[in-house]
């Protein structure tokens, strides 16, 4: 497209190169009127000669003369003047009149030339205003890009804003489930966990309990073998208040030894407060001595 | 203790919301003498009255078996004869587990009843309670009859207060001679009686299994011969009287034969003399000495020292004869072994470099357990209730009895007679 635009331009311009060559050719060549030959080398010789008289004589004359001449060579001249003048001004008309279309050629050209810079000022303008409109075009696209980046941008920053807020839901949701759960285990678990602290409280008595008796239990003597089995109930403070025989080793001797070594014990040593003494106030006795 | 802590956590956690009875298991106790307080009998009359203090010998009896420990009356909290009349706090804060109450009632000339009760102090109920009419000369047994009640109700195993030791006596006389005599006397050493004295040596008096006869060695003719008498009627014969040695007779179980040492073929061997029949059978055969037979409680084997393994040990053989198997190890010397009742031990004389000492080899573990410190224990012989020992111990220059409580507690020394005292043996449970 833009070949084909550039292509008579060129030749518009070579076209008024040359039309501009041969107007200055043109010019250079306008004809120049000659001065006539005169030789004044004699006359001032012979001044010399004569005396200043005649030579006045001689000059008036001359110079009656040299009027005449004068005056013919001013009519001559003027005539050829004139002609020259006619011919002059006939080639100053022609001149004129070749400038004129010499002109009017360049006026032409020139217009052509404006034609062809207008044509060419209209499709710059055109290809201008194509550039623009694409430029224009190309900056909405960018702007449209650029907004729907932005509005990806936006779009994406609130997704991420938006599962942001979801996990810190989420998170919120559990930390508080686990709280409740934390609180029910806690709750429901209150009771367990004071039986197990009871039950270690427990266990260290039993261990003094167990002791309190062994210390107490006459094995001397005694065929091995036996085991029997009391449950014993105490009063707060330890005291036996009941021993009686669940399973009897079938020696009425061992199960003596065993009911005397319970009540030598007594009191056993059983802790002060009430709740744990009450989970502990019965207790089945196993003797199995080894 | 693990065990015990154990189960009770698995029954911790059955019972966490059940409050389910405690679970304790007592693994171990100790072994003490049972304190026991025998509190002085009421009795009417003067108290030189009565030939014999009831509660003295009864708490003598207890504490010699090692079993008891006995509460000295000044120590005592009160002195009830009546069950009604027990203050059972007071003896329990003295850690008394049983006392016995008593009362001597005269019911006519030199009879008498005796009424004891035995209390455990801690379940406050009678034990035991008996009413014992005797004679004047029984009072002494009835009191060991007593202590033999107490013993088996609070051990479970039947007293042996209530039998007789046979022994030999040696004393010197003022002419020079010495007197030997065979003896019986109650197992505590009080009213001896003498069977037979001699001027000649009496030796290993051994007692038919029914508690009615006594075989020993007697060398009134010269040589050694072995008799068995009666202890009731005197009356006596002789069994063995063979060239060369005859010597420690020992009843068989079931009273029908005397296993004895004769040496009428060379050396001492063990024989098996059948008392209907008199027919000798030989069980030993060995070059070296093998004497002092003696029976298993079954009747199946004998024991015998021999020192056919160069120094005196102990061996086993059938009672049919057969190859015998040595039975001590331990030591340079064990000698004249004698079953515990129950046949599960032996004691015997050892010596293992300290001296002669008495000891027990447990049969099941090879345990020896020298029970003696002294320098020259001879004779063991079991209660038979296998509860205690009787040895004869030397002492400044003469011999005495002593008895040791079979785990080795409790020693006693029996000097009630004067001189020598030799080889004690214990006789059987009386019939009941």
């Amino acid at each position: 497209m833009k070949l084909t635009l550039i292509k008579p331009v060129l030749s518009s311009v070579a076209l008024h190169v040359v039309a501009f060559g041969m107007l200055l050719v043109s010019l250079d060549f306008t004809p120049t009127p000659r001065q006539p030959f005169v030789d004044n080398t004699e006359i001032i010789d012979a001044v010399t000669i004569d005396s200043v008289q005649v030579e006045q004589e001689l000059n008036n004359i001359k110079e009656a003369e040299q009027q005449r001449q004068q005056e013919l060579a001013e009519i001559q001249r003027q005539s050829e003047q004139a002609e020259q003048k006619r011919q002059q001004e006939e080639e100053r008309l022609a001149a004129i009149k070749k400038q004129q279309q010499q002109e009017e050629a360049l006026r032409k050209a020139e217009a052509e030339k404006l034609a062809v810079i207008k044509k060419q000022q209209q499709e710059e303008e055109a290809r201008r205003k194509e550039e623009e409109r694409k430029l224009a075009d190309a900056r909405k696209q960018q702007e449209e890009l650029k907004r729907q980046q932005e509005e990806e941008e936006a779009r994406q920053k609130a997704e991420a804003e938006r599962k942001r807020q979801e996990e810190l839901r989420l998170a919120e949701e559990a930390r508080k489930k686990q709280e409740a759960e934390r609180l029910a285990a806690e709750q429901a678990g209150q009771q367990a966990e004071q039986d197990r602290q009871d039950m270690n409280v427990i266990n260290s008595y039993v261990a003094r309990i167990a002791n309190a008796i062994e210390r107490e239990f006459n094995t001397a003597g005694l065929p091995p073998g036996l085991s029997c089995i009391f449950q014993i109930r105490m009063i707060p403070g330890g005291d036996v208040a009941e021993a009686r025989v669940v399973k009897s080793s079938g020696n009425s001797v061992f199960d003596s030894r065993a009911e005397i070594a319970v009540k030598r014990a007594s009191p056993l040593p059983v802790p002060d407060n009430p709740r744990i003494f009450g989970k502990m106030r019965e207790i089945r006795l196993t003797f199995a001595p080894n | 203790m693990i065990k015990r802590i154990i189960s009770f956590l698995l029954l911790a956690n059955l019972s966490v919301n059940t409050y389910a009875v405690l679970d304790i298991t007592i693994t171990q106790g100790i072994e003490e003498a049972l304190p026991i307080a025998i509190v002085p009998f009421q009795w009417q009359g003067q108290p030189n009255d009565l030939p014999v203090t009831m509660h003295l010998t009864i708490a003598n009896d207890l504490a010699r078996s090692g079993r008891f420990r006995t509460m000295d009356a000044g120590d005592m909290p009160q002195t009830p004869s009546q069950f009604n009349q027990i203050n059972f706090a007071d003896w329990r804060l003295l850690g008394m587990e049983n006392i016995v109450i008593g009362n001597i009632r005269q019911t006519g000339t030199g009879q008498y009843d005796i009424e004891f009760r035995l209390i455990n102090v801690y379940s406050g109920e009678q034990v035991s309670g008996f009413r014992i009419p005797a004679s004047r000369d029984q009072l002494r047994r009835t009191a060991h009859r007593i202590s033999d009640i107490v013993f088996e109700k609070l051990t479970g195993v039947r007293g042996a207060f209530d039998t007789r030791i046979a022994y030999i006596t040696v004393k010197p006389t003022p002419d020079g001679d010495k007197v030997h005599t065979l003896q019986v006397a109650d197992a505590d050493g009080f009213n001896p009686q003498i069977l037979l004295e001699s001027n000649e040596p009496l030796m290993s008096p051994a007692w038919s299994p029914d508690g009615k006869m006594i075989a020993y060695v007697s060398f009134e003719s010269r040589n050694s011969a072995i008799y068995i008498q009666d202890i009731l009627t005197g009356a006596r014969q002789m069994v063995a009287s063979n060239p060369g040695i005859n010597s420690a007779p020992s009843w068989s179980p079931d009273g029908t034969r005397l296993a004895l040492t004769l040496s009428k073929e060379g050396d001492p061997e063990v024989f098996i003399l059948n008392l209907a029949t008199r027919n000798l059978i030989r069980i030993t055969n060995n070059r070296a000495i093998d004497t002092e037979p003696t029976w298993s409680p079954d009747g199946s084997s004998l024991l015998f020292t021999s020192d056919r393994g160069g120094s005196p040990q102990i061996y086993q053989v059938s009672s049919s004869g057969g190859t015998a198997r040595r039975m001590t190890f331990e030591g340079n010397y064990n000698s004249r072994a004698r079953y515990s009742p129950d046949g599960s031990s032996i004691t015997m004389v050892h010596n293992n470099g300290g001296g002669f000492r008495i000891a027990t080899l447990d049969l099941a573990n090879r345990f020896v357990h020298v029970l003696t410190t002294a320098r020259l224990d001879e004779s063991p012989s079991f209660s038979p209730n296998g509860s205690m020992i009787i040895y004869a111990t030397t002492r400044g220059r003469g011999t005495e009895l002593a008895a040791v409580s079979s785990d080795g507690r409790v020693h006693q020394r029996l000097g009630l007679q004067d001189g020598d005292v030799r080889e004690p043996e214990w006789g059987p449970f009386p019939p009941q």
